[in-house]
C-alpha cells in the first residue's frame, strides 16, 4: 500500500512548481548578472526525488532540488591568472619606458643632442673670431640652455622615480587589501558552506575576482583545499593560510644618490622578492631602469665637464686687466647632470671664456703675468674638436654618439615593452574567452531556460489542476 | 565553444580598438609628415637619423670655418698683390735712377718715400676689424715706421714690428686643420732667415739715390728682384691654401645633399603609401563597425515574442 495516491500526486505537483520556480529564479539571477564582471553562471541541479518501492511497483516521488551549481573551470582560471601576471608586468614597464622616452625628447629641435652640437659649433665659431666679445656672450648663453637641458632631464627622471615609488606604495596597499579580503572571504565561505547545502557562489565569485586582481600585481599560486579554503602563496612565502593574511610593506634606501625600494614582509621584516606582475614591473623600473638612465646622463655630463675644463684650464680669456685673470680657468663646475653649472667667473664676465693659450711670464717682482694673444684660437679649436673625438665607451663613441645610443636604447626598450603588451594581449584574450565560454552568461541560453522552466511550471500547474479535478470528483461522489 | 555575450562584446571591442590604433598611428604620420615621431617608432632608423643630423650640423660648421678662412686668405692675397705692384714700381724707379742726374734722383727719392709709406699701410691692413699681418697679435698695429725715417740720417730700424710670428688655423674637416695667415715677418721681413726686408730694401735704395751712388743703385736692383720673388712665393703659398680649402667646400656641398636625401628617406612619411594604408584601415574599420553591430545586437529576445 502507499507509494501513490492523491496526496502524493499533489505533492509531486507541488514539488514541480517549486523546482521550476527555483530554476526561474536562478535563470533570472543569471540574466540580471549578464554584465557583471567576474560572475560565473549558475545552474540549478534537479534530480529525481527518492523512489518508494511497493509491492505494486517502484514509484518516483517527483523532483528534488540538489543545490545551485556554479560553473567554473579552475584550470582555466589558473591559466588566466598566470598570464595576468605577465600582463601587469609588461604594462608597468611599457608605461615607464614611454615616460622616459618623452623625457629625453628626441628627435627634437630643443633636445639635448642638438644643444650639445650647437655648443661645440659655437666654440668653432669662436675659433674663427677669437677677439669677439659678442660671440662669447652667445656661447655662454647657449651653454646655459644646454646645462638647463641636462638639469631638466635629470629632474624629470628623479620625479619619475618618486612617482614610481608612490605607485608601488599604492600597489602594495591594494595587494595587502586584496590578500586580507581573500582571507576574510575564506572565513565567510567556510562558515556559509559548513551550515548549508551547496556552495557559496557569490562569495566564491568575489574571491576569484580578488585573486584575478592580485595576479596582475604579483606572482601567486592559489590552490583550493578540501574544506573550500584557498591558500595563496608567492614563491618565497605564503600569503594566505586559511584566514590568516600576510602584510607587505615598503622600505626605501639611498644608494649613490639613487633611491631604491625594497618590499618586506611586515611580520618578520624579511625581504620579499616579487618576480612578476605590476609590482615587479614597478620595482624593476624604480631600482634598475630609471637609475640606469640617470647614470648614463651623469656619465655624459661628467665627461663633457671634465674634458672641456681640461682644455679650457690652459687657456686665457680676454678680460681687461692681466692681474685679474685667474690662474685656473674652469668653464664648468660640478660632476654630474644634477650639479653641472657654468663657472662663476664666466657667469660674471663672458670675457673670461678662453680662446687662446695661456702665456705665463714671470715678472721682476716675482709675480706671474697671465696673458694671451688676441688672435690665438688654439683653445677654442681644441674644444671644438672635442665634438668628434671618441672619448667614451673605450674610445669608440663621441659625446653625441653616446647620447644617440642612449636614445636608441630607450627607443628599443619602449618598443619591446609595447610589442610585449600587444602580443600578450591576444594570448590573454584567448584564455579569457575560454573562461567566458565556460562561465559566461549567454542571454540566448537563458531565454531558452526561461521558456523551459515556464513550460515546466505550466505543466506542473496542469498536474495540480488535474489532480484537483479528481479530488473534486471524489468529494462529490 | 559557447559564445557568451561578454565574449562577443570583448571580441568586437578589441578588434575595433586595434583598428583605431592603427589608424591613429597613420594619422600621426600624415600630420607630422614624419614616419618616426619618437625613438620607439623605429629605433634603428632613429639612431641613423640622429647620426646623420649631427653630420649635417658639423658639415655646416666646417663650411663656415672654410668661408672664414677664405675671407682672410683672399684679403691677404689682395694685400700682397698690392705690395707686388709697389715693388714693380720701385724696380722701375731703380732702373731709371741708375742713370739719372742728382736732381732727378732727389725727386725719385721722394717718390720712394711715398711708396714706402704705402707699403707700410698695406702691411697694416685690417680685415673684419683685425690686423692681417700681425700674427696672432691682431688688435694692435703691427708695423710702426721709425719717425726719423723721413730725415736723412736714421739710427735704428726703419720699421718696428709689434706683431708676433704665430700663425692660427681653421679646422676645415674632421681631420684637417689649415694654417691661414702669413705673419708680417714672413711677408715683409725675412732678414733673420737670410731673406728680404722689403722696407729696408726700399729705404736703402732711397739713401743710395740721395747719396748719388750709381753703382749702389744698380746693385740694389738685384735686392729688389729678391724681394719680388719672396713676395711671389708667398702669393703662391696663399693660392695653394685657398685651393685646398675650396676643394673641401665643394666636397661638403655634395655630401650634404646626400645626407639630407638619406635622412628624408629614413624619416619622412611617404604620403602616397600612407594615404593608401589609411584608406585600407578606414575600410577595415567601417566593415568591423558594421559587422560588430550585427554580432552584438540580435538575441533570442527579438524573436521570442509573446509566449
Amino acid at each position: 500500500m502507499g507509494g501513490f495516491g492523491i496526496r502524493s500526486a499533489f505533492d509531486i505537483g507541488r514539488k514541480t512548481l517549486r523546482s521550476q520556480l527555483a530554476g526561474l529564479n536562478v535563470t533570472g539571477n543569471n540574466i540580471a548578472n549578464v554584465n557583471t564582471d567576474g560572475y560565473s553562471r549558475q545552474e540549478v541541479t534537479l534530480k529525481p526525488d527518492i523512489t518508494i518501492a511497493t509491492t505494486e511497483g517502484v514509484f518516483g516521488t517527483g523532483v528534488a532540488l540538489d543545490g545551485v551549481r556554479r560553473i567554473r573551470d579552475q584550470l582555466v582560471d589558473r591559466q588566466v591568472r598566470t598570464e595576468m601576471q605577465t600582463k601587469g608586468q609588461n604594462e608597468a614597464l611599457e608605461r615607464v619606458l614611454n615616460q622616459i622616452e618623452t623625457t629625453i625628447n628626441e628627435p627634437s629641435e630643443t633636445g639635448l643632442r642638438i644643444l650639445i652640437s650647437e655648443f661645440f659649433d659655437n666654440w668653432a665659431d669662436l675659433a674663427n673670431d677669437p677677439e669677439n666679445t659678442t660671440m662669447r656672450f652667445n656661447l655662454r648663453e647657449q651653454a646655459s640652455v644646454m646645462v638647463d637641458a641636462f638639469h631638466q632631464i635629470d629632474k624629470q627622471l628623479r620625479i619619475l622615480s618618486d612617482d614610481i615609488h608612490f605607485e608601488l606604495d599604492r600597489a602594495v596597499d591594494r595587494a595587502n587589501a586584496l590578500i586580507e579580503n581573500i582571507a576574510n572571504l575564506n572565513n565567510k565561505i567556510l562558515t556559509l558552506e559548513g551550515g548549508s547545502k551547496g556552495t557559496a557562489n557569490d562569495l566564491r565569485d568575489q574571491r576569484d575576482r580578488d585573486l584575478d586582481e592580485l595576479s596582475t600585481m604579483m606572482d601567486i599560486y592559489a590552490f583550493e583545499k578540501e574544506n573550500g579554503v584557498v591558500e595563496v602563496a608567492s614563491p618565497a612565502r605564503t600569503l594566505v593560510t586559511a584566514n590568516f593574511p600576510t602584510t607587505m610593506e615598503l622600505q626605501v634606501t639611498n644608494t649613490d644618490g639613487n633611491l631604491r625600494t625594497t618590499i618586506l614582509d611586515a611580520n618578520d621584516g624579511e625581504e620579499m622578492i616579487i618576480n612578476n606582475g605590476k609590482i615587479n614591473g614597478l620595482m624593476q623600473a624604480r631600482n634598475e631602469i630609471v637609475p640606469y638612465y640617470r647614470e648614463r646622463f651623469d656619465e655624459l655630463a661628467y665627461n663633457l665637464i671634465t674634458r672641456v675644463n681640461n682644455i679650457h684650464k690652459i687657456g686665457v680669456g680676454i678680460q681687461g686687466n692681466a692681474n685679474e685673470i685667474p690662474y685656473d680657468n674652469d668653464f664648468f663646475t660640478g660632476t654630474d647632470a644634477t650639479s653641472m653649472e657654468i663657472s662663476q667667473e664666466i657667469l660674471a664676465d663672458e670675457n673670461a671664456i678662453a680662446a687662446a693659450r695661456k702665456v705665463i711670464t714671470e715678472q721682476d717682482d716675482g709675480t706671474v703675468l697671465v696673458s694671451g694673444a688676441p688672435g690665438d684660437n688654439r683653445i677654442a679649436l681644441e674644444i671644438a674638436e672635442l665634438k668628434q673625438e671618441r672619448v667614451l665607451s673605450n674610445g669608440t663613441q663621441s659625446l653625441i654618439d653616446y647620447l644617440n645610443s642612449v636614445v636608441s636604447e630607450v627607443g628599443m626598450g619602449a618598443k619591446e615593452a609595447h610589442d610585449n603588451v600587444v602580443n600578450h594581449e591576444s594570448l590573454i584574450n584567448q584564455f579569457q574567452n575560454l573562461r567566458d565560454s565556460t562561465s559566461g552568461v549567454s542571454l540566448d541560453e537563458e531565454f531558452i531556460s526561461l521558456t523551459k522552466f515556464q513550460r515546466g511550471f505550466q505543466a506542473g500547474a496542469r498536474v495540480i489542476a488535474t489532480v484537483n479535478d479528481l479530488f473534486e470528483t471524489l468529494i462529490n461522489m | 565553444m559557447r559564445i557568451t555575450d561578454s565574449f562577443r562584446i570583448r571580441t568586437v571591442t578589441e578588434n575595433l580598438n586595434s583598428s583605431r590604433e592603427r589608424m591613429t598611428d597613420i594619422q600621426e604620420q600624415l600630420s607630422t609628415a614624419k614616419r618616426i615621431n619618437r625613438p620607439s617608432d623605429d629605433p634603428e632608423a632613429m639612431a641613423n637619423v640622429l647620426k646623420l643630423r649631427t653630420i649635417l650640423e658639423t658639415n655646416h660648421q666646417f663650411q663656415r670655418n672654410i668661408e672664414d678662412g677664405l675671407r682672410i686668405l683672399t684679403a691677404q692675397e689682395t694685400a700682397m698683390n698690392d705690395a707686388y705692384e709697389i715693388l714693380m714700381q720701385v724696380k722701375e724707379l731703380a732702373i731709371e735712377g741708375a742713370s739719372d742726374s742728382i736732381t732727378v734722383r732727389e725727386s725719385l727719392a721722394d717718390q720712394l718715400q711715398m711708396m714706402l709709406n704705402n707699403l707700410v699701410e698695406i702691411a697694416n691692413t685690417k680685415e673684419n676689424g683685425k690686423y692681417l699681418f700681425g700674427g696672432t697679435e691682431t688688435m694692435d698695429k703691427p708695423f710702426q715706421m721709425n719717425e726719423n725715417v723721413v730725415k736723412f740720417n736714421l739710427e735704428g730700424e726703419v720699421i718696428d714690428y709689434y706683431g708676433n710670428k704665430k700663425t692660427f688655423e681653421r679646422q676645415i674637416n674632421e681631420n684637417t686643420r689649415v694654417t691661414i695667415n702669413l705673419t708680417g715677418a714672413e711677408v715683409f721681413d725675412q732678414s733673420d732667415k737670410g731673406g728680404s726686408n722689403l722696407f729696408q730694401t726700399i729705404y736703402d735704395l732711397k739713401l743710395d739715390l740721395l747719396n748719388d751712388d750709381s753703382a749702389a743703385i744698380s746693385a740694389k736692383i738685384e735686392d729688389i728682384n729678391d724681394a719680388v720673388e719672396q713676395t711671389l712665393k708667398n702669393f703662391l703659398k696663399i693660392g695653394t691654401r685657398k685651393q685646398l680649402i675650396v676643394f673641401n667646400q665643394d666636397r661638403f656641398s655634395t655630401q650634404n645633399i646626400q645626407v639630407q636625401s638619406s635622412m628624408s628617406y629614413l624619416e619622412d612619411t611617404d604620403f602616397g603609401e600612407a594615404f593608401i594604408q589609411f584608406k585600407a584601415e578606414e575600410n577595415a574599420l567601417n566593415s568591423a563597425l558594421s559587422a560588430g553591430a550585427r554580432v552584438i545586437s540580435p538575441s533570442l529576445l527579438d524573436f521570442l515574442g509573446a509566449v
